[in-house]
């Protein structure tokens, strides 16, 4: 025991001393005065005694606890008033406190306040720091968001909220990709950055550009994005996005293209019209047109069909240049679909007098690709080897397997390309050299070719001797190396950008 | 195919909404050598009012057209008319950000770009629509990439 405690501990100790002695006096007194005064037999006069004793003796134990718990009691309200419980006790009366305890009681609910008040203002400044902190995170002009370990917003600044037209009690706690439909330039979206983060970053930051955002109510949003990973510091707090936007920048270029893309509905619309009644007369000239009118006519069609597919190429070259354009990445069989490619461009050159081998290795990988845009690359590169060959040499086709990806190989004997102009080949609007005038074509056939082989993760190249020949050759990702970005996704496939642009969440949602 | 046709005295009957008359001439003539019966109409208004008197196998819609847009005809065709027997061709020469494409061909039963089929490649594939084999996913096999 603390000797602080010792004069009270004596104080009740003296008390009940008192009135143990007091008790004794109290029966002995009133059973002598029963015995004398009142006519009462002896075992009357003890019970009286005893009675009268017990309850005296009740009342004072009673004010000797009420004495005792005074201090307890003064020590109690002390406590609550400090730390401010609500549980609205009155405050401790000094008065109330016995002689023995008041000194050291008073001094220890001084001690208490002190305690308390200091504990107060702890409190006050930190609500201030907070406050503070608030105060300047939402004045960040920059959309800021905070998610936890579960990939779920925890917070966004004013400015978020702002950006994406959102309140805050609609994203809080959900998951990011559900808030923000976000696109990505390369494979490494945010997703797949979180992904590897997770499993072996402890702080990690990462930038994008051109990042696009779909919202709810189809408007877009271009930004570039910062994020810091930090797998320690708190569940609430592991990644925090920063946007910086960029939208007016980055669609400067992308309402000049929608004048191509309103250009190109314009062209199309005389061009249904005229592809049309050439078919009409085509047909039912048949018996009247002379062998020479007759392949005039054909040369007719066969021109306004190029026309139209030029008139979609443009449109694609458009739509790469606005990232619209969307592959949907599928497994497929590449012997079937080479073979099936192939076995056109086989028709189209045994018109020009032209052959083609088809070599493919034997047992090879399924192949993550947008079988559509596959037939692109293709015909637009057999077409060339088919056009540029001027003798009678065949066109060669290989495929086989290198490491985890198909190689694709198309070889000619024809008229080669410069070493000065190789470097250019897949350029937009570029075309080799002197074939200028006699040979056809847009210059965007192997741009495209770049583009959707790029998209598709893979590499195009060509190798080429003036006068000797030229080999193609473009790879594919086996669909094996790209499996884990598709398995999750209702076998619907994956959705790419040409361009690479990548969903974040890249759920195929049709 | 038109014996077919009128042999069973039923003629599958087409409305074409289609305010460019050279495209709407051509085909109406297209779809009625083979056997078709073709009614034309210039507006997002008319045709929408025809396409809801349901008597039609194969509606062709393009988007662009006077009054009401192609979308919306498409649009209210399905909230308003759910037990529409008629086949919804979107036949236009805009081509719809991916987006709007896919929102598109959810309610359409196929979508082609105009200029890359000729009128009687579009009867082959209405043909094959109304015969039963559904060639949504292979309307490429028709256009020009496949036939160049």
């Amino acid at each position: 025991m603390i000797p602080y405690l010792s004069p009270l501990k004596e104080s009740i100790w003296l008390k009940i001393i008192i009135l143990s002695f007091g008790c004794g006096f109290v029966s002995l007194g009133s059973w002598l005065l029963i015995t004398k005064y009142l006519p009462v037999s002896d075992t009357y006069a003890a019970l009286s005694a005893g009675a009268f004793t017990l309850s005296v003796s009740v009342l004072m134990g009673k004010y000797i606890a009420n004495r005792a718990v005074c201090a307890t009691d003064f020590l109690a309200r002390a406590i609550l008033l400090a730390t401010r419980d609500d549980s609205q006790a009155e405050a401790p009366l000094e008065k109330k406190l016995s002689k023995a305890s008041k000194s050291f009681l008073t001094d220890l609910s001084k001690r208490v306040y002190e305690l308390a008040s200091v504990q107060q203002l702890d409190d006050k400044a930190q609500l201030a720091d907070l406050q503070y902190f608030k105060n300047v995170v939402n004045s960040i002009p920059l959309p800021l968001f905070v998610l936890n370990k579960d990939r779920e917003l925890t917070f966004a600044n004013e400015a978020a909220n702002l950006y994406i037209g959102m309140k805050t009690d609609e994203i809080i706690n959900q998951p990011i990709h559900d808030v923000l439909d976000l696109s990505f330039v390369s494979s490494l979206t945010l997703e797949v950055w979180l992904n590897e983060c997770s499993q072996k970053a402890v702080t990690a930051t990462e930038t994008w550009e051109r990042v696009r955002l779909l919202l709810p109510d189809g408007k877009r949003k271009q930004f570039d994005l910062s994020a810091y990973f930090s797998s320690g510091s708190s569940n609430e707090v592991e990644t925090v996005l920063v946007l910086y936007d960029r939208t007016v920048l980055y669609e400067r270029d992308d309402h000049a293209l929608t004048f191509i893309s309103l250009a190109v509905h314009e062209l199309r619309t005389p061009l249904t019209a005229m592809r049309g009644y050439i078919e009409v007369f085509e047909k039912e000239l048949q018996d009247k047109l002379s062998n020479e009118q007759k392949t005039f006519m054909h040369n007719m069609s066969a021109n306004a069909q190029q026309l139209s597919s030029y008139v979609s190429s443009i449109l694609n070259i458009a739509r790469i240049e606005e990232n619209a354009l969307n592959l949907r990445l599928k497994e497929e069989n590449w012997p079937e679909v080479l073979n099936t490619v192939c076995q056109d461009m086989i028709l189209r050159a045994k018109v020009h007098g032209k052959k083609i081998t088809v070599e493919i290795e034997d047992n090879l990988p399924t192949v993550a690709i947008d079988k559509i845009s596959i037939f692109e690359v293709v015909t637009n590169i057999i077409d060339n080897a088919i056009k540029y060959t001027h003798t009678d040499e065949e066109i060669k086709v290989h495929s086989y397997l290198k490491d985890d990806m198909i190689e694709t190989t198309i070889t000619d004997k024809g008229v080669g390309i410069p070493s000065s102009v190789i470097e250019h080949v897949f350029d937009k609007f570029y075309r080799a050299h002197h074939s200028k005038n006699s040979v056809g074509g847009t210059g965007l056939g192997l741009y495209l070719c770049r583009i959707i082989a790029n998209a598709h993760g893979g590499q195009i190249w060509v190798n080429s001797k003036e006068g000797k020949g030229s080999t193609f050759g473009f790879s594919l990702p086996t669909y094996a190396s790209v499996a884990d970005q598709i398995k999750n996704e209702d076998n619907k496939g994956i959705v790419r950008g040409a361009h690479g642009w990548i969903k974040n969440h890249s759920i195929y949602r049709e | 195919m038109s014996d077919n046709h009128t042999e069973t005295d039923k003629m599958k009957k087409i409305l074409c909404i289609e305010d460019e008359n050279f495209i709407s001439e051509l085909y109406t003539r297209a779809l009625r050598q083979a056997g078709y019966d073709v009614t034309t109409m210039l507006s997002g208004e008319d045709g929408l009012r025809a396409a809801q008197s349901n008597e039609y196998d194969v509606i062709l819609l393009d988007l662009m057209i006077p009054g009401i847009t192609g979308f919306e005809v498409l649009r209210r065709l399905r909230q308003e008319n759910p037990d529409l027997k008629a086949k919804i061709i979107i036949t236009t020469n805009l081509d719809q950000e991916h987006e709007s494409r896919v929102e598109l061909e959810k309610m359409a039963d196929g979508y082609l770009i105009k200029a890359e089929f000729t009128p009687h490649q579009l009867v082959n594939i209405i043909n094959d629509i109304l015969s039963g084999t559904d060639p949504k996913d292979s309307y490429n096999e028709y256009g020009d990439q496949a036939l160049s």
